[in-house]
């Protein structure tokens, strides 16, 4: 899987590499950018467009590498402290442009429409789940997405936010529960519009 | 999400909604190229990053013009 390859007996943690660039190798810290740096991209571009995301990678990293200090190095997979700053950098992001993540959600150039039609369902149907994730509190959408979209366990997830697993759970619980009632109450609205 | 039928579709149609495309190579290494100037910075022994950071503009706009001359923390 992307960005799991660090689980590789034969290659170093992140913990590692960041522990070494805080005792005199600072350089070892590149290494861990080129794990993460598309995934963070794509997590950037997502939750606030592709070019916002350009402008804000750079920032990610610098923030990172600024803290590494702090970082805990017996966790070895970086991932989940990454992400954490990166939504630190997008809330600010946020409050200094457009407001908020709903907004930004409204941005996405989300290119797909058409592939998913091909393989699930209309571009109607996509555009109601959408508006059912923008819909969710910003806490139960926050851990969705970052389970949904960037592949983190519930767990990792928890870890980004700052709360306890068990409260991450209960959020990605009912936001699940949330968008399958939506999406639900789409096809049921849509069967009976065709009847 | 799960093995439920309507569990499968609304998870795989919410994984296919955050599809992005990949980042361009450009992008990343501007990225990284930002991060050698901290590490360099370090190794020289110039000032704590975290002021830098600190100091640098919320605004994109204004980062990139800062980063194109327009005026930086260290001169």
């Amino acid at each position: 899987m992307a960005g799991r390859g660090v689980a590789r007996s034969d290659v170093e943690p992140d913990g590692v590499l960041i522990e070494r660039s805080v005792r005199g190798r600072p350089d070892a810290f590149v290494e861990v950018v080129r794990r993460h740096e598309v995934a963070l991209h794509r997590y950037l571009a997502r939750r606030a467009g592709r070019p916002a995301a350009d402008d804000l990678l750079a920032e990610v990293w610098l923030r990172a590498f600024a803290a590494r200090g702090g970082y805990h190095t017996t966790h070895g997979d970086a991932r989940p402290w990454l992400y954490g700053i990166a939504r630190n950098v997008l809330r600010e992001h946020w409050r200094t442009s457009r407001g908020d993540e709903p907004a930004a959600l409204d941005e996405l150039r989300i290119d797909p429409w058409d592939g998913i039609n091909a393989r699930l369902d209309s571009a109607e149907r996509a555009k109601a789940m959408m508006s059912a994730v923008r819909a969710l509190p910003a806490a139960e959408r926050e851990v969705l997405l970052l389970v949904a979209w960037e592949q983190l366990t519930p767990g990792e997830a928890a870890k980004v936010l700052g709360v306890p697993q068990g409260t991450a759970r209960s959020r990605l619980h009912r936001a699940r529960a949330t968008l399958r009632r939506a999406l639900s109450e789409y096809d049921a609205e849509k069967a009976g519009a065709s009847t | 999400m799960s093995d439920k039928p309507e569990e499968f579709v609304a998870g795989e149609l919410l994984r296919a909604l955050g599809k992005v495309a990949m980042p361009e190579q450009r992008v990343l290494e501007d990225a990284r190229e930002a991060l050698w100037s901290a590490i360099a910075g370090e190794m020289l022994g110039i000032g704590p990053e975290r002021d830098r950071v600190k100091r640098r503009p919320a605004n994109p706009q204004d980062r990139r013009k800062m980063s194109q001359g327009g005026g930086g923390p260290e001169g």
